[in-house]
C-alpha cells in the first residue's frame, strides 16, 4: 500500500519556505491560473515558466530528478490528445507538468499540518477541514496496519509462494480485519472526542504566524516573476 | 487504445473551463456539508467519514492494469454514498481528492471541480438511486449494490469524455470506446468490492449496513438530469460531426431505463 503523506519515509522533502505557507498557496493558484490560461501554442512563456519552476526547486532543496519521476505520470493521460497533433499534445503536456511540478513542489515543501492550517485560515470549511484532518490521520494508521498485517503474512508464509486463489484469499481476510481494526480504532477515538466535550467542532487551537512585510515583498517579488510570463504570451 | 483515468490533472484543461467545473462542484459540496451538519442522527460521523477517506484513498492507490499499457483504480464514491448518503459520501469523495491534490499532485486544484462532478456527483451520488429503484423492484441488496455502482461508474466515464471532448482535448470519437472498455472492466472490479464490502458490514456492523436502505437518491436524480442534458448538447459542442453524445446518451438509456421501468412495476 503506497498510502501515507509524502513527508514520511523516503518520500522527497523540500526545505520550507520563508513566505508564509497562505502566500505559498496563493502564489501556487495564481500559478495554476496563469499555466492553464497561456495558449498551447506559447513556447516562449511555457519554456520560460518550466526554467522559473527547476530554479525554485533547486532554491528548495528539490532532488529534481524525483519531481520529474514523480510528475510523469499525466504522460499517458496526455496521449488522448495527440490526435490533435504534435504540437497540441506538446502544449497540453508542457501545461499539464508545469502544474503537477508546482504542485508536488508545494507538497514536498509543506507538511499536511501547517498546510491544512493555511487552507483553514484561507476559510475553508470547518468540517472538510476535520474530515481531512481525520483521513490523514487514519491513512498514518492504515498504513502502519497493512505494514504489520504484510510482515506476519511474510513470516507465516516462510519461502513457499501459494497459488492465485489462496493469496486472493489471504488479501480478502486482511483486508476485513485491518479495515475492522480502523473501525473499532475510529470509534474509540470517537468516544474519547465525545468525552473530551467535542460536539461537532474540532478547536483550533494554533492559529499559525502572523503575516508579515517580508511576506508581502516576497508574494510581489513571485508576482513580479509571473508576470515577465504574461508579457511574453 | 489509449489510456484514460478520471483524475483529470491541472493544465489539462483550458483555465476558463476548469474553472466552470467549480460553478458545478462548489454549491453541491456546500449543500453536503450545511445538510450532513444539520440533519445529522447519533453518533457524529465525521470519524468514520475520515477513516472511509482514508480507505477510498488507499482503494485508489491500487491500480489495475488495462488495455493501452497503462493502469486504472477503484474510485470508492459508490460505497462511501451508500454508507453515508450523497451528502456524506460527497463530502469524503472531495476530501479524498483534494488530499491527492494537495500532498501528491494527483488530480488538480483547478481540476478540482471536474473531478469531484465526475468522482462524486456521479459516480457516488448516482449509485444511490439506482440502489433505491432495484430495492424496490425486490432485488437483493449484493445484486443492487453490484448494478448500481457498475452504473455509476460508467456515467462517470461518459462524463469525464464528454468534458475532454467539450474542452478540445480529446476527441470523443477516441476517450469514449477506450473509457467505456477500461472503466467498464474497472467498474465490474469496483462493483464486487462494494458487495463485499457491504456483506462484510452487515456481518460484523450491522447497524451501517442497514444505513444503506434508509439514504435519499434525490441529488443522483439531479446528478442524472445535468449529465442527460450534457449529453443532449448538440455534437458541435463537443467537436464531432457524429452524434457521438447522442449515442452515448442512447447507450446509457438503454441500459438504465429497463431497469427503471422493472423497478417501477415490481413496486408496485
Amino acid at each position: 500500500m503506497s498510502s501515507g503523506h509524502p513527508h514520511h519515509g523516503n518520500a522527497p522533502h523540500a526545505h520550507a519556505p520563508a513566505l508564509d505557507p497562505r502566500g505559498v498557496m496563493l502564489l501556487w493558484l495564481l500559478w495554476l491560473l496563469l499555466v492553464s490560461g497561456l495558449s498551447l501554442a506559447a513556447w516562449k512563456p511555457l519554456l520560460y515558466l518550466a526554467l522559473l519552476l527547476q530554479l525554485a526547486g533547486l532554491a528548495l532543496a528539490v532532488d529534481l530528478r524525483a519531481l520529474w519521476k514523480q510528475s510523469l505520470w499525466v504522460v499517458p493521460m496526455s496521449l488522448c490528445a495527440l490526435p490533435q497533433g504534435w504540437l497540441f499534445w506538446g502544449g497540453a503536456l508542457a501545461r499539464a507538468l508545469l502544474c503537477v511540478q508546482a504542485g508536488l513542489l508545494v507538497a514536498w515543501s509543506l507538511t499536511p499540518p501547517v498546510l491544512l492550517q493555511a487552507l483553514g485560515r484561507l476559510g475553508m470549511p470547518a468540517r472538510l477541514l476535520a474530515v481531512l484532518r481525520f483521513a490523514i490521520r487514519y491513512l498514518e494508521l492504515l498504513s502502519h496496519e497493512s505494514e504489520r498485517c504484510n510482515r506476519a503474512r511474510e513470516l507465516r508464509q516462510g519461502a513457499a509462494s501459494p497459488s492465485l486463489k489462496l493469496r486472493w484469499k489471504a488479501l480478502g481476510q486482511v483486508v476485513a480485519s485491518l479495515f475492522l481494526r480502523t473501525l473499532e480504532r475510529a470509534e474509540r477515538v470517537s468516544q474519547a472526542m465525545r468525552t473530551r466535550g467535542y460536539c461537532g467542532q474540532l478547536p483550533s487551537r494554533s492559529t499559525g504566524r502572523n503575516w508579515r512585510v517580508s511576506d508581502t515583498v516576497a508574494m510581489l517579488h513571485g508576482l513580479a516573476w509571473l508576470g515577465l510570463a504574461l508579457c511574453w504570451s | 487504445m489509449l489510456p484514460l483515468a478520471l483524475h483529470i490533472p491541472d493544465g489539462f484543461f483550458p483555465r476558463d473551463f476548469a474553472l466552470g467545473g467549480w460553478l458545478l462542484a462548489v454549491p453541491a459540496l456546500a449543500w453536503c456539508l450545511r445538510h450532513w451538519a444539520t440533519h445529522q442522527e447519533g453518533d457524529d460521523p465525521l470519524p468514520l467519514a475520515g477513516l472511509l477517506a482514508a480507505w477510498t484513498f488507499a482503494a485508489q492507490t491500487l491500480q489495475f492494469p488495462v488495455p493501452g499499457g497503462t493502469s486504472s483504480h477503484l474510485i470508492g464514491s459508490a460505497l462511501a454514498c451508500l454508507l453515508l448518503g450523497s451528502a456524506g459520501g460527497l463530502t469524503v469523495i472531495a476530501s479524498v481528492v483534494l488530499l491527492q491534490a494537495l500532498l501528491f499532485s494527483v488530480g488538480g486544484v483547478l481540476s478540482f471541480g471536474w473531478n469531484l462532478v465526475n468522482m462524486g456527483m456521479l459516480g457516488g451520488w448516482l449509485a444511490l438511486p439506482f440502489f433505491r429503484l432495484l430495492r424496490q423492484a425486490r432485488c437483493s441488496t449484493s445484486l443492487s449494490a453490484f448494478v448500481a455502482t457498475w452504473l455509476a461508474v460508467q456515467c462517470a466515464s461518459l462524463a469525464t469524455c464528454l468534458e475532454l471532448a467539450a474542452a478540445g482535448t480529446s476527441p470523443l470519437s477516441l476517450s469514449l470506446p477506450a473509457m467505456a472498455l477500461g472503466q467498464g472492466l474497472v467498474g465490474i472490479g469496483e462493483a464486487a468490492v462494494v458487495v463485499a464490502a457491504l456483506n462484510f458490514l452487515a456481518r460484523v456492523r450491522p447497524g451501517l449496513a442497514r444505513a444503506t436502505e434508509q439514504h435519499g437518491g434525490g441529488p443522483g436524480w439531479v446528478a442524472l438530469g445535468l449529465l442527460a442534458g450534457a449529453s443532449l448538447l448538440p455534437p458541435r459542442c463537443y467537436g464531432v460531426q457524429a452524434p457521438w453524445s447522442a449515442a452515448a446518451l442512447l447507450a446509457l438509456l438503454l441500459t438504465a431505463s429497463p431497469l427503471l421501468l422493472w423497478g417501477r412495476w415490481r413496486h408496485r
